[in-house]
């Protein structure tokens, strides 16, 4: 036993020694790999600890909640180790590199010895080898550089030996090996999908256990409950970072995708994945299209050579299936190459019915990445059969020798077709690897600031300029970096303001303090910097900023040098530092009653900035302006003096509004001449060729179906005046379509960003006009009247029409307008204004031929206020919706605001004796301290609005917890309505679901591990 | 055994009908995924007579053969109908097995 032990142990070391060849193969210009999406992970996973323990990511400024991140946990845990121990990013990133290649190849040799029993070992070796090195693993696992990837791969193997060992006989000791495996590939599951990818392997290859053949029930029952016995513990053993993640992160999504956009992605990628390339597991966008390993792959040879080991796993498929014990693997190979090959033939609208019906399917909306990394572990078991029988067979028909020449050759053959793994060349393009060399200066920067810190313990924030607002960035460093914005892990000791988030309302603020360093105002500037806890500012000369969203540095450099309250302080290769004087800085925690209210929630624009000075900016969400009593009466009846109410649009669109003579013609001519109507709707008509190549599925059958609608409406209407009888048949046909058409959010279709707005909305405006012209020559048809009223509210509902919009329109000819809607909270008279662009002069006589119809009233034009301003009066406006229309327009201001101001005229505050007595940072998700307040006042909070920041207030008698509202368009407020001595807390409250977590699932740990050892004595 | 034969052709002919909404949610864009159900409706029928199921196999091995020489002189549209038609009938016919892998867990004879 020791000595078959011991052969299998030399045997298995074989990987190591190839992962250790690779290892140096890879880092031996001696620098690290990085950009794209992942960034550096492996550059400080000490700092990445740190930052992911909690859910809440203060360090990458104002703050976002990661609750992904928690499954990275013990990778960053293993690693700061190592990071301790003195490994250099370089070591750490090369022993990570190793450690996955070691363990996928020795992984996949046992797992082939475990599922095939009569297998020589050569011919596992063979199957450890194509597992290390087949397309899908060059292209989709090394070449893309995700991470949570590389530790799937790795694991699966492992996983599938030890669930088959569990199910099949029942140990729970191997329940508990499993269990543990999948701890130490928790990082596999930062795609989430990758979740469920997990649990239907683990169901394919649990299902043929019941019945092939079919087993008797006992057994059946048997293995049943041991399936989810086994998934109980899995969630038990995750609920960790399961609780947090699905409580935060639907929210997360449906702010970045929608279904339309998902499928249109499932579409294009499923072109990709088309079974003469699924087949093969090549992505042909990197190997073709980009030709990142060189044009060498597009030879005729070179691509042949994929073939050699599909066909070999065709012949061990038909093997397997008549192989006793190995004949699941076709069906589970079938299922999943269906699967990964996406949308594409045959059998492909599952996965577009499934996403367009169920939002949470999005994240499989990359199936060959998603699913189809289960293909390099299918293929490889039937590959090793197909071998394995070839072998045999040569062997008879020759001799041994021969035919393991043969078949080493054929394994050669294959692997070699993955020659950039040897060659290193395979991170980046081939002619130019992703090295990245992070500048000296980072760290001298970082210790000055720490340093720094030691005299001045007042926390606060990093302010990185030039600021983008997507989440990469490009630097001008040795070998360059175009990647995963990386500052809070080169800058250690406060958070980093340095990167957009993905999150509208947050990024529309950054850009409006990214913008204000555009112009040189100190008051402004300082404003921003206050509000948004900025300590330092780091200057990034080293940003490659030409194509980018961001403008010069040396201009911003200008603009920082001049200001009154930065010193610069420190200066290290490209980058400066400046240090806002200690009088100028704000703290994190303050306390305000100098308010202005902001209306709606969305409205994160620049103007409420620049209408303000020192004010801080508070907006209600819905559910407060909305109930019984609105926070607004509430902020009111405290005497709190709101010195301003803005009130934004809630929406806004532009459309040309057709005149009626305009569409009678058109109407005219269509019935006179039906021919015309295809040339009439031509745009539309052509769009679909377009829409097609896109993938735009959605939008092209949005398209399809207007133009359906069209067509159906002009021949209702031709046989309605040829007959003078209505079809009401056809009529409510043309109704039903028209639902259709509506019911898939017409105004937020992709077809708009096509066909644009205005197109469709001058169609259903001739619909509109003629359902109107036919029910007032056909007044005994309900009918036309009934499709009218319905299309008409579809429109104004949909930002296609006006509500002004009738048939009699005041126009005499069509017109571009421009629609503005609003919701006011309160009734009361406001005036309106309309903003004015910074830098183009404003020709006054083209100003003032604008006109404004608020509520179907048309108002006259007030005068020019400021430089920035134009008044255009002042109304009423009562508690509701309302909208202001605006006509010939002036271009230059097309792209301008319109917006409503309330002003309090006694609105000078008291002075107050509210103060924070203390204030002590906890943790990131924790804050606790002492106020006294004498008067209701505003807590701000500066980190990012989240709903899961709680504000507890209490003293020995009582327990308050206080609203919040959405402080400065980003940050959190709590309205102090109390008075009196208190403590305080304040906590992310959804770090209590990883707390909760974390003990049940030591706990299921440790009753699996008990039970384990009980039953291992007896 | 003209009964079990006309029951056979109904499911095929039904079987059109659940391909094409699996092909194509039951919309022609270019007739493709009409004429392959078609031929995966008669898949399923050759695939309910025992003895012909192997050709089945070779005919679709066949059809992925063609895949192979269209996709190496760049016939992708060719390369993709070919494909997806020869994997579809490998599906079909492999399927067509279930019930002997239920009762012995492999198949003897193809």
């Amino acid at each position: 036993m020791q000595k078959i032990l011991k052969t299998q142990f030399f045997t298995t070391l074989i990987f190591p020694f190839i992962a250790l060849i690779l290892t140096f193969s890879w880092f031996r210009e001696g620098f690290i790999y990085g950009g794209g999406d992942v960034g550096l992970q492996t550059y400080n996973p000490q700092r990445i600890f740190e930052i992911s323990k909690y859910i809440w990511w203060e360090a990458t400024a104002p703050g976002v909640a990661v609750p992904q991140a928690l499954i990275a946990l013990p990778f960053n845990f293993a690693f700061s180790i190592l990071q301790s121990a003195g490994f250099t990013p370089l070591m750490l990133q090369a022993t990570f590199f190793f450690l996955i290649l070691s363990s996928m190849g020795v992984g996949m040799y046992i797992l082939l010895q475990f599922i095939y029993k009569d297998l020589p070992k050569k011919y596992a070796i063979f199957g450890g080898l194509f597992y290390l090195f087949n397309p899908y693993m060059m292209i989709q696992v090394w070449h893309r550089f995700v991470h949570s990837t590389f530790f799937l791969v790795a694991a699966l193997p492992f996983l599938v030996i030890f669930w088959l060992k569990w199910v099949r006989g029942g140990k729970l000791f191997w329940l508990l090996i499993f269990l543990i495996t999948n701890l130490l590939a928790l990082y596999a599951f930062g795609t989430i999908a990758y979740i469920a990818t997990l649990w239907l392997l683990l169901a394919l290859i649990s299902l043929p256990e019941v019945i092939f053949p079919s087993q008797q029930f006992r057994i059946t029952k048997k293995i049943i409950f041991r399936f989810l016995l086994g998934f109980l513990f899995w969630v038990l053993t995750n609920v960790w970072w399961l609780l947090p993640l699905f409580n935060i992160s639907p929210g997360l999504l449906s702010q970045q995708h929608t279904n339309e956009e998902t499928i249109t992605s499932l579409i294009n990628i499923s072109r990709q994945a088309i079974l003469p390339y699924s087949l093969q597991m090549i992505n042909p966008f990197y190997l073709f299209y980009q030709q990142d390993f060189g044009a060498g792959y597009l030879n005729i040879v070179i691509r042949l050579i994929p073939w050699l080991f599909v066909s070999i796993v065709f012949v061990g498929f038909i093997r397997a299936i008549k192989t006793k014990d190995l004949s699941q693997w076709p069906f589970i190979y079938l299922i999943v190459v269906l699967l990964s090959k996406a949308a594409s033939s045959p059998f492909g609208f599952v996965y577009i019915f499934g996403m367009e019906h169920f939002f949470s399917l999005g994240v499989f909306r990359n199936p060959f990445e998603k699913i189809g990394v289960l293909l390099p572990l299918i293929n490889t078991v039937l590959f090793v059969i197909g071998l394995y029988f070839l072998g045999e067979f040569l062997s008879k028909k020759w001799n041994k020798k021969i035919s393991l020449f043969l078949i080493s050759v054929t394994v050669l053959t294959i692997i070699s077709f993955c020659w950039p793994m040897f060659a290193g060349k395979i991170f980046g393009k081939i002619e130019k690897a992703e090295y990245v060399k992070v500048p000296p200066a980072y760290l001298e920067v970082d210790n000055w600031i720490k340093s720094d810190l030691k005299n001045d313990k007042e926390i606060g924030k990093i302010l990185h300029l030039p600021l983008t607002r997507g989440e990469a960035i490009t630097y001008n460093w040795g070998y360059g970096y175009s990647g995963l914005e990386s500052s809070a892990l080169f800058f250690t000791s406060l958070p980093s303001i340095s990167h957009g988030f993905n999150i509208q309302r947050i990024d529309d603020t950054l850009t409006a303090f990214y913008l204000s360093f555009n112009k040189l105002d100190d008051d402004k500037i300082l404003r921003f910097l206050q509000d948004f806890n900025v300590k330092y500012i780091v200057l990034h000369k080293d940003v490659k900023w030409q194509d980018s969203d961001v403008f010069d540095p040396a201009q911003t450099e200008e603009v920082l040098n001049k200001l009154r309250f930065l010193k610069l302080s420190f200066k290290a290769g490209d980058l400066v530092i400046y240090k806002i004087s200690a009088d100028y800085q704000r703290p994190r925690l303050y306390l305000s009653d100098d308010i202005k209210l902001v209306y709606p929630p969305s409205s994160a624009s620049l103007w409420p900035w620049k209408l303000s000075e020192k004010e801080i900016l508070l907006t209600p969400q819905d559910e407060q302006v909305l109930s019984n009593v609105n926070i607004q009466n509430k902020i009111s009846r405290s005497q709190i003096a709101t010195k301003e109410v803005l009130i934004f649009p809630k929406s806004q669109f532009i459309y040309n509004e057709s005149s009626s003579s305009a569409l009678l013609n058109v109407i005219n001519n269509l019935l006179q001449n039906p021919q015309m109507v295809n040339t009439w709707l031509s745009p539309l008509i052509e769009t679909n060729n377009i829409l097609r190549q896109n993938g735009e599925i959605e939008a092209e059958n949005l398209n399809n179906r207007i133009i359906a609608s069209t067509k159906k409406l002009l021949k209702i209407t031709q046989s309605l005046i040829s007959s003078k009888e209505i079809n009401k048949e056809e009529l409510k046909n043309y109704k039903k379509g028209i639902y259709e058409i509506f019911s898939s959010n017409l105004s937020q279709s992709r077809l708009l960003l096509y066909i644009g707005r205005n197109s469709v909305s001058t169609i259903f405006q001739l619909h509109l006009a003629l359902l109107n012209v036919l029910s007032q020559t056909f007044t005994a048809e309900n009918y036309l009247k009934e499709n009218a009223v319905f299309l008409h509210q579809k429109l104004i509902e949909n930002n296609l029409i006006s509500k002004n919009w009738n048939t009699q329109n005041q126009f005499s000819q069509t017109q571009e307008v421009k629609v503005f809607n609003f919701e006011v909270v309160d009734d009361g008279s406001y005036e309106i204004f309309l903003t004015l662009p910074d830098e183009k002069n404003i020709d006054q006589e083209k100003i003032k031929k604008i006109k404004i119809i608020i509520d179907s009233k048309e108002n006259k034009l007030g005068i020019l206020r400021d430089d920035q301003l134009i008044q255009l009066g002042s109304d009423y406006f009562s508690k509701g919706d309302h909208q202001i229309i605006v006509t010939e327009y002036y271009k230059d201001l097309i792209n301008e605001d319109i917006f409503l101001r309330k002003n309090n005229p006694n609105n000078l505050s008291d002075e107050t004796g509210n103060k924070i007595l203390e204030m002590n940072r906890i943790s990131p998700v924790l804050y606790t301290g002492k106020l006294h307040i004498t008067k209701p006042t505003f807590l701000i909070f500066s980190e990012a609005y989240n709903k899961g920041w709680q504000l507890n207030v209490f003293n020995k008698d009582k327990n308050f917890i206080f609203e919040q509202l959405l402080a400065n368009l980003y940050a959190n407020a709590y309205f102090i309505h109390q008075t009196g001595d208190f403590d305080f807390k304040l906590e992310f409250i959804p770090q209590r679901f990883v707390n909760y977590g974390s003990w049940i699932a030591l706990i299921s740990y440790l009753s699996l591990i008990i039970y384990v050892i009980r039953r291992g004595k007896k | 055994m003209i009964k079990k034969l006309l029951l056979r052709i109904f499911l095929s002919v039904l079987s059109i009908f659940v391909f094409w909404y699996l092909e194509s949610g039951l919309m022609i864009k270019n007739g493709d995924e009409l004429i392959k159900s078609i031929i995966f409706g008669a898949t399923l029928f050759i695939a309910t007579l025992a003895q012909y199921r192997k050709y089945l196999f070779l005919f679709s091995f066949f059809l992925l053969g063609f895949m192979i020489t269209f996709y190496l002189f760049w016939q992708m549209t060719w390369a993709d109908r070919l494909g997806s038609l020869g994997f579809g009938i490998l599906v079909i016919t492999t399927s067509s097995y279930i019930l002997r892998l239920l009762k012995n867990g492999f198949v003897e004879k193809l």
